[in-house]
């Protein structure tokens, strides 16, 4: 099991320290104490997640409104961010695309009772 | 002294001229009946492009200094009740009545909550008898938002509002949550339950269902003296709440709401049928309170645009109180009633004005005896028991100037007979002012009247051996005038834009009043009325918020309380167990999406002056508890950790976690055979209380929503 450990530790160090390098962050990392870099290392070695952001115009009316939607989306698998405008009437996702997609999210809109309607000009695209 | 008398007769003046003269032209009013009409304000208010609230803020367009406390404020704590949904404010500070029943009374202004008018969507309620455990018998977790508005507020609802006003929103029937349950337990073994339903049946009709039990399952002596902490309780309530919208624009809202509460403190063992001064049998007090509230309101749109409409309010509470404490024996009944009748105009932009009629009736039937060992036997034995009858009915006028944003400027009056004393005007004013979009300057002031009752405003009285002397069955009218401002100036920093500091002054005079002395005689309790002697407060508050980070908020608030008294035989001295200070520290962090939310609230509670028997009182050690005259400042901490997920809130969180309790609460001369402080003496007291009687107590909950799904 030790062995199993030692194995695994080295191999991130080593994924992770060629991950580092490769981002330019070499004096950083070799400022660093050996289990140090390998952490460090290791977070940066994630897989980088491309998240999207889709808007909605959602038949909105009221602070109650606002407040529905809030408690409903913010828990919908794969969603990261949100934001509201009562004045504007849009409802804007921030959604990771392997988890979900703007048809899903405007059925879970709808499902709370209003009319939505995508605004396909911005879909921009994020990154983690 | 004279500058005061002159800005009474300037208040006045313009009150009168603007209630009266407008009043026959039509006018207006801020105050709240609006909740006839639609969408509530603070519900519009909410309607803003975030997807956080925040817990405690003060409103920006409200005339009157409001602070708000918004259901994430209420979410902040365990908030069992009404009570502790306060922790977090330093307007209002929260205490206890007595060690032994668990009654909770709050002070705005440095003056007791009996002089703070409660409101429920402004409907007066916990009035008399229903007052002393009134804040224990609302479940925060039925409530929406409380809004604390502070000095002399609209004379709509009248002008019992002497300090200000606590106005309680209800979840709403309109709510599109047909299930909401939330259960919670603390360490001290109370557990809570709430439930509500909001329903609606198509359209027109909708109504929301509250339900609620607590109780504990056992109660701790965890200082040993011989006393339960807190006592053995058991609360159910239920409400039932109709709102119908017609197509003419007609709404009408009715409901009720039915509580029974029994609560056993004091000495494990007490029973109230057996125990006398001459055995030695457990000493307590037994308390069962029930009571039903009915509720009408009505608005009635006159004009296309709702501009002109008429309202009517109509209140009805049946409250029993049957108590015993000790030897002392008292069994209220009350039924109280509210009227409002008022037609609102706005005539347009400019100028608005509320005109009506208005009336509270409060019918008491009281049985109260209580026997003391005393050495007078005029005193030994007190009792009462009749009818008790307290009316006033009047009409009331309230025109509103707006100049935009800039400048709102309110005057009101309200002309009202008392039953016992006459007629009386109870003038009121507020003027807002917004030089510039950051500064906010209010100013406010007025005259505030109530009925007294002596024995059920003090209920912490009747937890002690001492002998009553004077009015303790009378009702005086007692007579104030509050006056004072605030600023608010919006700074350009933090990641939203209600970064604030806040500076707050306001002035309490009384007029007339019920003083209850606890220092005229020695083992005695002399009610008597002011009669020209001065009582006054004078309260200075800074508050300021920011959220310097998105999503972590921080609000720092400190209140500076001067309060004092004329008692007989003494001259003017600090007014006793009034905390001279209070500094609340509110940190809360939440991660994207509120999926996480880490809640820490610090509070340094100032010291008050302790009745003069007090002054001598020795420690286990022989030290003195209270060198200076004075009570220690204490700390309080809370923590709380919130995890959220679809539909569902887990918390854990811990309060009073310095473990801060107050040594020697029940006060008098121990029993040489157990050390425990003897009940049956005169100089027993129970009521002494100015910290927190429970260490630290953590607890767990799970509040759950289904939401309506089309």
């Amino acid at each position: 099991m030790i062995v199993t450990i030692k194995k695994s530790a080295i191999a991130i160090l080593l994924a992770g320290c060629l991950q580092t390098v490769s981002a330019g962050q070499e004096a950083y990392c070799a400022g660093m104490p050996g289990i140090g870099c390998a952490v460090e290392a290791g977070v940066a070695a994630g897989p980088k997640k491309e998240l999207k952001k889709v808007r909605f115009s959602v038949s909105m009316h009221c602070g109650n409104c606002v407040r529905k939607i809030t408690e409903n989306i913010s828990f919908e698998k794969g969603v990261k961010d949100l934001e509201i405008s009562l004045e504007d009437k849009e409802v804007t996702v921030t959604y990771d695309p392997a988890k979900t997609d703007p048809d899903r999210l405007a059925e879970a809109i709808r499902s709370l009772g209003y009319t939505v309607e995508r605004q396909k000009s911005d879909d921009t695209v994020e990154k983690e | 002294m004279k500058i005061i008398k002159h800005i009474r007769y300037v208040i006045a003046i313009i009150a009168c001229l603007a209630g009266i003269v407008r009043n026959a032209s039509g006018q207006v009013a801020v105050a709240d009946t609006a909740g006839l009409y639609g969408e509530r304000k603070d519900s519009l208010d909410a309607a803003v492009s975030v997807s956080r609230q925040d817990g405690n803020f003060l409103k920006k367009g409200s005339p009157i200094r409001t602070e708000v406390i918004s259901s994430a404020g209420l979410h902040k704590m365990a908030c069992c009740t009404l009570a502790e949904s306060f922790e977090n404010s330093a307007s209002v500070t929260v205490g206890y009545s007595d060690a032994v029943t668990g009654a909770r009374q709050i002070r705005l202004l440095g003056l007791s909550g009996v002089y703070t008018q409660m409101l429920d969507e402004n409907r007066p309620v916990m009035r008399g008898l229903a007052s002393p455990f009134g804040l224990s018998y609302v479940p925060g977790q039925w409530l929406e938002s409380i809004q604390i508005a502070k000095g002399a507020s609209s004379v709509i609802n009248g002008v019992e509002s002497m300090t200000g006003q606590i106005n309680m929103e209800h979840r709403k029937p309109t709510d599109e949550k047909p299930l909401f349950l939330n259960a919670s337990v603390m360490s001290d073994t109370k557990v809570d339950f709430n439930a509500v339903s909001s329903l609606q049946m198509g359209y027109r009709w909708s109504t929301a269902i509250l339900g609620h039990v607590s109780g504990n399952f056992k109660s701790f002596d965890h200082n040993h003296d011989g006393y339960m902490d807190d006592p053995e309780m058991l609360q159910f309530s239920l409400a039932n709440r109709w709102l119908y919208m017609a197509d003419s624009g007609v709404q009408v809202r009715f409901g009720f709401k039915a509580l029974q509460d029994s609560r056993r403190g004091g000495q494990e063992g007490y029973d109230h049928e057996k125990y006398s001064l001459s055995n030695t049998l457990p000493w307590g007090s037994d308390i069962l309170n029930r009571s039903l509230n009915g509720y009408l309101k009505v608005g009635i749109p006159l004009a296309e645009d709702n501009s002109r409409n008429i309202a009517v309010v109509a209140d009805y509470t049946l409250y029993d109180m049957d108590s015993w404490f000790g030897s002392t024996k008292y069994l209220g009944r009350q039924h109280s009633g509210f009227v409002n009748v008022l037609y609102q105009h706005e005539i347009n932009g400019e100028h608005k004005f509320t005109a009506g009629l208005g009336s509270t009736y409060d019918r008491l039937d009281e049985d109260f005896a209580r026997t003391v060992l005393y050495p007078d036997p005029a005193f030994a034995s007190v009792s009462k028991k009749g009818l008790t009858s307290l009316f006033n009915a009047g009409v009331f006028g309230e025109y509103t100037y707006h100049a935009g944003d800039k400048f709102t400027a309110i005057a009101g009056v309200r002309g009202e007979w008392y039953s016992r004393d006459g007629f009386k005007c109870s003038p009121r004013a507020t003027v807002k002012y917004s030089p510039v979009e950051q500064i906010i300057i209010r100013l406010n002031g007025g005259r505030g009247l109530r009925y007294s009752m002596p024995l059920v405003d003090n209920i912490g009285v009747l937890s002690t051996g001492k002998a009553f002397k004077g009015m303790f069955n009378d009702h005086i009218l007692e007579d104030s005038w509050t006056y004072g401002g605030n600023v608010t100036y919006y700074l350009p920093f933090g990641a939203s834009d209600n970064t604030y500091i806040s500076f707050d002054y306001f002035h309490t005079g009384f007029g007339q009043q019920m003083v209850v002395d606890y220092e005229h005689e020695v083992n005695v309790i002399d009610f008597y009325a002011l009669d020209g002697r001065r009582s006054f407060t004078d309260n200075f508050q800074i508050d300021f918020n920011v959220e310097p980070v998105e999503r972590f908020t921080v609000t720092a608030t400190f209140r500076y309380t001067d309060a004092r008294i004329e008692l007989k035989d003494r001259g003017l001295v600090e007014k006793p167990m009034t905390s001279r200070y209070k500094g609340v520290l509110n940190l809360q962090y939440a991660t994207r999406l509120s999926k996480w939310i880490f809640d820490f609230t610090a509070s340094l509670n100032g010291p008050s002056r302790v009745y003069g028997f007090m002054e001598g009182l020795e420690d286990s050690d022989g030290n003195l508890l209270y060198k200076d005259g004075h009570t220690p400042a204490y700390p309080m901490l809370y923590a709380q950790i919130t995890r959220r997920l679809k539909g569902l809130d887990i918390y854990i969180g811990g309060e009073n976690l310095t473990n801060f309790r107050q040594k020697n609460v029940i006060i008098g001369a121990a029993r040489d055979r157990d050390g425990i402080v003897n009940p049956r003496q005169p100089s027993f007291d129970a009521s002494a209380v100015w910290g927190p009687l429970m260490g630290m107590k953590f607890y767990a909950g799970v509040r759950f929503t289904l939401w309506k799904k089309h």
